[in-house]
C-alpha cells in the first residue's frame, strides 16, 4: 500500500508486455492499456481507473480514490487530474471526471454484455501490471452489510501480493471490462523470517520500496480470493453514471426481510414513505409471491428485486394473519 | 533392595505415588540406606527435569499436556451425575420452541425461473413516480450496529480457501475465511447511508431472537457477507463466507 508512485508507474510501464501472460492475455492487455489510468494520491499509488466515455470519465473503486481529487497517469505518460463526480454506495464504485480535458479525447473501454457467459479465465489488472485471474464462481450472492443489499458476485482467484489488489480492474480476454474488485477474503498465512546472511543488507534495493524486508511468506502465499460485482450490476452502475443524473438507480420496495419459518420472506421493517408503505405492507407480513413468482425465502425476494425497474408496479402477495393479500407496490429507488 | 522397592522409590521421587503406597515407600527410605541414596539420586534427576528450559516452540505442547493431566484425567464422577439436572430445562425449551415460535405456514412451491426477469404486473405506470427510498444517515453507533454479524445463532462456518493449483500446493494452505467484527475503519464511512439506530437494534434483536426453524422448507443458500471494514492487507472490503442465509436480514 505504500509503494511510491514512481515505482508503481515504472512497474505499470514495464509490465506493459505482460510478463508471464499468454499471447492472448498479452493482446488483451495491450488492447485495454490505453483506457486504463494509474491513480495516485500524493506520493502513493492507490489503484486503477477505467475510462468509460470519450469525454474523460473514469470508473474506479472507492478504495482507489481516497480524496475528492486524485492524479491519474495514462500509459502514454500523460498526467491528468480527476475529480470525484458521483459514487454508488451499494457497490462502492466511483465516477471520476477529468478536470482538465482540453481538446483531448479518451478511449473508453468496452464493457462486457451482462447476458454473456462468464469465461473461466480473466485478466486482472493491478497497479503493478496484469495477472491471470481464475473465475472460481460466477453465481455467488453477497450481502453488503451497510445497506443489507444483496448483490450477485463473481469470485476470483489470482496470485498477487495482497497490497497490490486494491482498485484492480477485471477484463475478459476480448478486452472487455467485466468487473472491479470490491472485497477480499482475509488471508491467514504463516509468515517465517528467512535467514539473513551476515553482512548482507536485507533492505530491498528498489528505490522507494518500503515493503517489509525481513518477512517472507512461504508455501502457497499470494493467492488472493476476491469478489467483484457481477456484470449485470456493473452494467447498471455504468449506465447510471453516464445518465444525466449520474446516479445509479437500485430498485427497492423499502422493506427489510428475513426468511420466514413457514416459507417466504418475513417483513421486519417497512421504511416510511416507501412504495411498500404506500401499498399497505406491514411489519410481520410474509411475502410469498412477487410478480407471479413464488418467494421461498428472503434471498428469493432479493433476487427478484434485482430485476426490477424503479417506477414500475409490482404485484406482491403477502400472508397476514393466515390470509393472503395482494398488494400493488410501485418500485422505488434506493438513494 | 528388591526391584519392586526400587520401582516404588523411583515413582515416589517423581511424585507418582500417593496414599498408602507413598507411606510405605517413605518407611522404606527411612530404614534402608540404599533406598534413601537411590531416592536422593532420583529426586535430583526429577528436580533437574522440572527446571529444564522448554524451547519456545514446545511451550504450547507442554501446557496442553499439563492441562490434560490437570483437568482431563481428573473428572469427578459427581460432576458427571450433575449434568442431568439440565435435562428438564432442555425439554422445556424444546417444548417452547415447538409451541410458540413455529407457526403453521403455507408450503412453498418450487421456483424454477427465479433468475429470469420478473415482469411487472402492470405496465410502467405512466405518471407514477418511483418513490425515493432514502436510508437516513445514521450515527456512528448505527454503523457499528450494522457492522455486527448478520447471522445469529449459528456460528459462521470457516471455509478453507481453495487450494492453489500450483506446484507449491503441497504446502498445506492455511488461508481461512474469518469473521471480522471490527468497526468500520474507512474514513469515508461516516458519509455512507446507514440504517437508523432503532432500526438496526430492531433488526439485530429480531435476528437474535429467531431460531433456525426445523420446519423451514429451505436450508438457505451460501452467502458472502461484505463487511463495512477494510482488510488491512488488500485495502478492500473484508468478505466473509457463511454457509446459510438463514436469519440474514436483507433489504430491498
Amino acid at each position: 500500500m505504500s509503494w511510491s508512485a514512481a515505482s508503481f508507474g515504472a512497474c505499470l510501464l514495464l509490465f506493459g508486455d505482460g510478463q508471464g501472460l499468454s499471447a492472448e492475455e498479452t493482446l488483451a492487455w495491450q488492447k485495454v492499456q490505453p483506457s486504463v489510468v494509474l491513480l495516485t494520491s500524493g506520493a502513493r499509488t492507490t489503484g486503477l481507473g477505467a475510462c468509460i466515455d470519450e469525454s474523460g470519465r473514469f470508473l474506479a473503486h472507492r478504495a482507489a480514490v481516497p480524496l475528492p481529487v486524485v492524479m491519474a497517469k495514462l500509459s502514454s505518460g500523460v498526467t491528468l487530474t480527476l475529480t470525484r463526480e458521483s459514487e454508488d454506495e451499494v457497490t462502492e464504485l466511483v465516477l471520476l471526471a477529468v478536470a482538465n480535458p482540453g481538446n483531448r479525447t479518451f478511449r473508453p473501454v468496452q464493457t462486457a454484455k451482462a447476458d454473456k457467459p462468464l469465461p473461466k479465465s480473466l485478466l486482472a489488472v493491478l497497479a503493478a501490471g496484469p495477472v491471470r485471474a481464475d473465475v472460481a464462481a460466477a453465481d455467488k450472492l453477497g450481502v453488503v452489510t451497510r445497506q443489507r443489499r444483496v448483490l450477485p458476485l463473481t469470485e476470483l482467484n489470482f496470485e498477487a501480493p495482497a497490497h497490490q489488489v486494491a482498485g484492480a480492474l477485471l477484463f475478459t480476454l476480448d478486452g472487455e471490462l467485466i468487473g472491479v474488485l470490491n472485497a477480499t477474503l482475509p488471508q491467514e498465512l504463516p509468515s517465517i523470517r528467512p535467514p539473513v546472511a551476515k553482512g548482507i543488507d536485507p533492505a530491498p534495493a528498489a528505490a522507494g520500496a518500503s515493503l517489509p524486508a525481513l518477512t517472507q511468506q512461504y508455501g502457497p502465499g499470494g493467492l488472493t480470493v476476491a469478489y467483484s460485482v457481477a456484470p449485470t450490476v456493473l452494467e447498471r452502475v455504468i449506465d447510471g453514471f453516464l445518465s444525466p443524473s449520474k446516479k445509479v438507480r437500485h430498485p427497492a420496495l423499502g422493506v427489510f426481510c428475513k426468511d420466514a419459518a413457514g416459507g417466504g420472506a418475513e417483513v421486519q421493517r417497512v421504511l416510511p414513505g416507501s412504495g411498500a408503505a404506500k401499498a399497505g405492507m406491514r411489519t410481520g407480513d410474509t411475502i410469498v409471491e412477487m410478480g407471479g413468482i413464488a418467494v421461498k425465502n428472503q434471498i428469493d425476494f432479493a433476487r427478484i428485486m434485482l430485476h426490477q425497474t424503479p417506477g414500475e408496479s409490482l404485484s406482491v402477495r403477502v400472508r397476514r394473519s393466515g390470509k393472503t393479500i395482494e398488494l400493488n407496490v410501485v418500485v422505488g429507488e434506493l438513494q | 533392595m528388591k526391584h519392586r522397592n526400587e520401582d516404588e522409590v523411583l515413582r515416589l521421587a517423581f511424585g507418582d505415588l500417593a496414599g498408602e503406597e507413598a507411606r510405605r515407600a517413605r518407611e522404606l527410605i527411612e530404614r534402608d540406606a540404599d533406598a534413601r541414596a537411590l531416592f536422593d539420586e532420583y529426586s535430583g534427576i526429577a528436580e533437574g527435569l522440572r527446571k529444564l528450559p522448554v524451547a519456545e516452540h514446545q511451550l504450547s505442547t507442554e501446557r496442553l499436556r499439563q492441562a490434560i493431566l490437570d483437568r482431563g484425567l481428573k473428572r469427578s464422577r459427581v460432576a458427571a451425575a450433575w449434568r442431568w439436572i439440565w435435562a428438564p430445562a432442555a425439554v422445556a425449551a424444546t417444548a417452547y420452541v415447538a409451541t410458540v415460535i413455529l407457526r403453521p405456514g403455507a408450503t412453498s412451491t418450487v421456483m424454477d425461473s427465479i433468475d429470469r426477469p420478473v415482469p411487472a404486473s402492470t405496465s410502467s405506470a405512466a405518471g407514477v413516480e418511483a418513490p425515493k427510498i432514502e436510508l437516513p444517515s445514521g450515527t456512528d453507533t448505527a454503523s457499528e450496529a450494522l457492522s455486527r454479524p448478520l447471522v445469529a445463532r449459528s456460528e459462521p462456518e470457516i471455509r478453507p480457501a481453495p487450494a492453489p493449483t500450483s506446484i507449491r500446493a503441497e504446502s498445506a494452505p492455511t488461508r481461512v475465511a474469518v469473521r471480522s467484527e471490527g468497526s468500520p475503519s474507512r474514513g469515508g464511512s461516516a458519509s455512507s447511508p446507514a440504517l437508523p439506530e432503532d432500526l438496526s437494534r430492531e433488526i439485530m434483536s429480531t435476528v437474535a431472537a429467531a431460531a433456525p426453524s426445523p420446519s423451514s422448507p429451505e436450508p438457505g443458500v451460501p452467502l458472502v457477507i461484505i463487511g463495512a471494514d477494510t482488510d488491512s492487507q488488500t485495502g478492500l472490503n473484508r468478505a466473509t463466507e457463511v454457509s446459510t442465509s438463514r436469519n440474514v436480514v436483507v433489504g430491498g
